[in-house]
């Protein structure tokens, strides 16, 4: 698994996006974005800002898509308070298509993790992928931080995959967003069934209460 | 006396109540919601207006205390500030409810910006409202300006922009892309009505209305001895007609085909019986011939070799309606010679497209640019991916927003299927699913459509 050059990304890029190995990386706002192995990504302008819940703990199942997050739009130009030690949802302003053969992560670009904004927990992404990635950030200081949309924000190191499979159909899930998108679970008694779980045990107890609170 | 000044306090406090509440709503939306600026501007406008009516407020009272004969005339001010508040009112709700998250904001700024090319229409801007209804509107602000002169002669601050409209949403729709394409023929509207109360009035709007008369005198031999009435009755009709044709045509040619599309898509929506497309009602053409006009509008400006022949139920209705005989045409109204009427209106048209044509002049879309871009976006589409960059022979290129609108309505129209079958167990006969899909091309053209105006806009490095 090689990390790809800026020549290497250039070349992609220049792919159509009929191409299995092309890249899109769109829009692509400034050259300098481009880094010898790496592309900086920017803000998008829209936010999924955590809602203050009723029930005593989250519940990750099928509701928890629309419960748990208010959809915020800040234009360019204005900016997001983040409180101390508190999270949101954003996304890339840029829209990004992954080649079949290619598999990328997202770091936290160095500038803003020294101001202790931590941008991306579950940073990998798979080959084929498409959309504005979603970003969980964290502001883990102990003051508020500002987020202006359209500013650097993280930056994507891409990386060849040996022996991948240039025929396999993309997943609808995730398939596309453009903008944050709050996560996609079953229900933890549908999930835990397939490996043999009894629905009859604690996880219906779960629910209940879940369901009861909201 | 004391009664006067009494009912005088009461009056105020009552506005003063009403004004104040009108405020705070206008500050707590503007809290909670990110607007487009023309919507920012309205609310903000409000909350100056609110505050001037509290000082004007205070003012007459304490006049009405120091000088009591003076109240007759201060409650005559208060009168005038009753019916402009009356007016503000019905236009602060539907404005404030159409935040960002609520409206398709890239497609009604790229309309401003295409309204912006049209004549006289540089300063134009455009406050979108909501409204429970599934239609859509223009509401016209001729009437609410002169609101706002009278009441400027009692508080300041009234004075609106000029060139600043009103067009409504069904909120329903509001978020949709495709189907609020159609709000292209509501700003039509709003240019019409800006022609018309300039002072003096375009000239085009003047030569269309003397063009009118000789129509109408025309097929109607014995119109000049028509009670005024019945004349004037005739002449409404046949402008309410002419509008209705004069906002298609405007749409069309600053965004092209895909208004058809859109306008088909909402007719179906509204379930219109197969009788009513030959029917002129009092207010509209009947929509053969507004059909009609959009194939001929289509052919004659060259878009129709590049979406005549999409393999789609939109273009066949198109077809049909388009090729209905003006013989057919029927009218829906009573009136006196309706027959001959329709006939006024229809020797008219040649004049409405001429004025359309002027004043779009430098705002009209362009069917190179689709034909150009068209592969290249939809196969961006059929990819999931955002055509704000597109690479043709090797290099990146971005096209332009009209093509994108109009390759996402072809898409649309001919390749959902595709689309889905590109993706894991996804099938294109399951409703909800291609409900999700259309959702995201929408989204995905949106999308385009905002970056098409950073990459504009940015700074070459």
């Amino acid at each position: 698994m090689a990390v790809l050059s800026k020549a290497k990304i250039l070349q992609r890029l220049s792919y159509p996006v009929k191409d299995k190995r092309s890249l899109v990386i769109t829009p692509l706002l400034d050259m300098k974005s481009l880094d010898l192995d790496s592309v900086d990504l920017r803000l998008g302008s829209h936010f999924l800002l955590p809602r203050s819940i009723q029930q005593p703990f989250f519940c990750p199942d099928r509701d928890s898509a629309t419960s748990q997050h208010v959809p915020m739009h800040v234009p360019f130009g204005d900016y997001l308070v983040v409180p101390a030690h508190q999270t949101v949802l954003g996304s890339t302003l840029e829209f990004i298509k992954m080649p079949l053969d290619v598999c990328g992560e997202v770091l936290t670009k160095s500038s803003v993790a020294r101001t202790f904004t931590v941008v991306e927990t579950a940073p990998w992404i798979h080959p084929g992928y498409r959309g504005c990635l979603t970003l969980e950030i964290a502001n883990v200081s102990n003051t508020p931080v500002l987020l202006y949309p359209g500013r650097s924000i993280c930056q994507l190191i891409l990386m060849r995959v040996e022996g991948a499979d240039m025929g396999a159909l993309p997943s609808a899930t995730y398939f596309g967003p453009v903008y944050p998108e709050a996560p996609n679970f079953d229900h933890p008694e549908e999930d835990l069934e397939r490996i043999g779980v009894p629905k009859e045990k604690t996880w219906i107890l779960v629910r209940k209460i879940a369901t009861n609170r909201t | 006396m004391v009664h006067a000044l009494e009912g005088l306090v009461q009056d105020a406090s009552s506005l003063h109540r009403l004004v104040d509440s009108v405020q705070r709503f206008c500050e707590e939306q503007k809290a909670a919601h990110a607007y487009r600026s023309p919507n920012e501007d309205f609310l903000n406008y409000t909350i100056t207006v609110a505050d001037e009516t509290k000082l004007f407020l205070d003012r007459a009272v304490s006049d009405g205390l120091s000088f009591p004969k003076r109240i007759p005339i201060l409650r005559a001010h208060l009168e005038t500030i009753k019916r402009f508040w009356q007016q503000l009112h019905r236009y602060v709700k539907p404005a404030g409810d159409a935040h960002r998250l609520r409206l398709p904001a890239p497609l009604l700024d790229l309309a401003t910006e295409h309204v912006q090319r049209v004549e006289q229409m540089s300063s134009a801007k455009v406050v979108a409202m909501l409204t429970p209804y599934l239609m859509y509107f223009q509401q016209p602000h001729t009437e609410f300006k002169k609101l706002t002169q009278l009441a400027a002669a009692a508080i300041s601050g009234t004075h609106l922009p000029e060139k600043l409209g009103f067009v409504e949403l069904p909120y329903s729709l509001a978020p949709n892309f495709l189907a609020n394409l159609v709000v292209y023929h509501e700003l039509g509207h709003f240019v019409w009505e800006e022609f018309e109360a300039a002072s003096p009035p375009h000239l085009g709007i003047a030569g269309l209305k003397r063009e009118m008369v000789k129509c109408l005198n025309k097929h109607i031999l014995d119109f000049p001895t028509w009670s005024p009435e019945d004349r004037l009755q005739a002449l409404e009709q046949v402008e309410y007609w002419t509008y209705e044709v004069f906002c298609d045509l405007f749409a069309l040619r600053l965004i092209g085909p895909a208004f058809s599309f859109a306008a088909i898509e909402f007719f179906n929506l509204l379930a219109i019986n197969k009788s009513d497309w030959v029917t002129f009602s009092y207010s509209h053409p009947a929509p053969c011939c507004r059909f009609y006009e959009h194939k001929r509008l289509l052919v004659e400006e060259g878009w129709w070799p590049y979406v005549g022949d999409l393999k789609s139920e939109y273009v066949s209705t198109i077809k049909n309606l388009s090729a209905v005989p003006s013989s057919r045409y029927v009218a829906g109204f009573n009136g006196k010679q309706p027959k001959s009427l329709i006939s006024a209106f229809l020797a008219l048209r040649p004049a409405i497209r001429r004025l359309v044509r002027t004043v779009t002049e430098h705002a009209k879309a362009s069917p190179k640019d689709f034909a150009f871009y068209r592969r290249a976006v939809e196969d961006s589409f059929l990819h999931g991916v955002v055509p704000s960059t597109v690479v043709m022979q090797g290099k990146p290129r971005t096209p332009t927003a009209t093509a994108i609108v109009n390759a996402s309505v072809c898409f649309y129209l001919t390749s959902m299927p595709r689309l889905m079958h590109n993706l894991q167990a996804q099938d294109a006969h399951n409703v909800s699913q291609r409900s999700h899909w259309i959702h995201r091309l929408e989204s995905w053209t949106m999308k385009a459509v905002e970056d098409v105006q950073l990459l504009i806009r940015r700074t070459p490095n």
